[in-house]
């Protein structure tokens, strides 16, 4: 009880011998040779990911990493999965299950809105990707190449349309962190997948990002009020046991 | 008309970061020559993407410029714990670093 937070004087007594409780388990090895091919495009992934390779993103003194015009953190996957699937987890019951899911797919949302809309018009963006663009849909494979150097799984476009994609991704830190943590569910998990690939797809067909629109909270609105949005949904799942986590976003 | 300008980005960043905006036949050398005179202490660092070179400048917890992704741009992002005083600063250093660097004659 030593913690300020529960009231306590935050003076601590280390004594040797006791039990170490048990950590969060490691994910699963990462099976990068395994995601499915690249789709065709004007984007040149490879180059993209060696491009981007060069970038330090190890932090600075404050540790922030100011890059791509927003400020990155690194983080540990699973503690912001913990967090979400711990939320998940006691809403069960409340009967605000799917408020719950459709809270952390908005979680998502606003990742892709925030971040992805704010890499689209960096100065990293222009160096580095603008330059291999020809046509709109390239804007998503740019951006799913950009992902792919983020770490948070490999991302593959599976199909690709006016009013619909699919995103498959191998080794979806989200599926690995429930999976390793609770074991096997057919219940969705990849709740950022989700709003991110949704959010990505609303930027780039809707608020025009290549027009280097302002990201205010207006523009977000504006974003999300549209006729028929892109709605995510999951239709298979790493924490399931299958291979890839994949997301059809479609105009409803 | 200033041929200098510059813009607070609205985004992230938004407070932190300030984009410098100058003519595009600002010569690169005396550019990197009159910013590390504005910035003595600052800690120099390189990075490559793809083909552009981005040059970067660290004052440690105070400020970092980088240069080299755009022509003519030069990027001020102050550190979060940095004061208003540093801040102001930064600013008015990286101002007159470019403009010096316009009236270059030498390149």
């Amino acid at each position: 009880n030593a913690c300020h937070s529960v009231g306590g004087d935050g003076r601590m007594q280390l004594r040797p011998g006791g039990v170490m409780p048990s950590l969060t388990p490691t994910m699963a090895p990462l099976g990068l040779g395994q995601a499915g091919p690249i789709a065709p495009s004007g984007i040149d992934e490879p180059a993209v990911l060696a491009a981007l390779a060069g970038l330090d993103l190890s932090g600075n003194e404050e540790g922030f990493i100011p890059r791509f015009g927003v400020m990155l953190t690194r983080h540990f996957a699973n503690f912001y999965n913990r967090i979400t699937f711990e939320f998940l987890h006691r809403m069960q019951g409340s009967g605000l299950e799917a408020e719950a899911e459709a809270l952390l797919t908005d979680a998502g949302y606003h990742c892709a809105f925030r971040t992805c809309g704010g890499v689209m018009t960096s100065a990293e963006w222009d160096a580095v990707v603008r330059p291999m663009i020809r046509t709109e849909d390239d804007w998503v494979h740019g951006m799913i190449a950009v992902v792919n150097a983020l770490g948070w799984g490999t991302w593959r476009i599976q199909d690709l349309g006016p009013d619909r994609v699919v995103l498959r991704v191998w080794d979806d830190y989200e599926g690995n962190g429930y999976l390793s943590m609770y074991g096997p569910t057919r219940q969705p998990v990849s709740f950022l997948h989700m709003g991110g690939i949704a959010g990505i797809m609303h930027l780039i067909r809707f608020g025009r990002i290549m027009d280097r629109p302002a990201l205010t909270d207006a523009f977000y609105e504006a974003c999300l009020d549209v006729e028929r949005p892109f709605v995510p949904r999951l239709t298979s799942s790493v924490a399931a046991g299958d291979p890839f986590t994949e997301i059809v976003a479609e105009r409803g | 008309m200033d041929e200098v300008t510059y813009v607070l980005d609205q985004r992230c960043l938004r407070g932190l970061k300030v984009v410098f905006r100058a003519p595009e036949r600002l010569c690169r050398i005396c550019l990197a020559d009159r910013l590390d005179e504005a910035f003595p202490s600052a800690t120099r660092a390189v990075e490559v993407l793809g083909a552009v070179t981005v040059q970067a400048r660290v004052v440690p917890f105070v400020a970092e410029l980088r240069w080299g992704m755009r022509p003519g741009e030069v990027e001020l992002v102050h550190r979060f714990t940095s004061s208003k005083e540093e801040r102001e600063r930064s600013h008015a250093n990286v101002a007159a670093a470019l403009h010096r660097a316009l009236g270059c004659t030498d390149h």
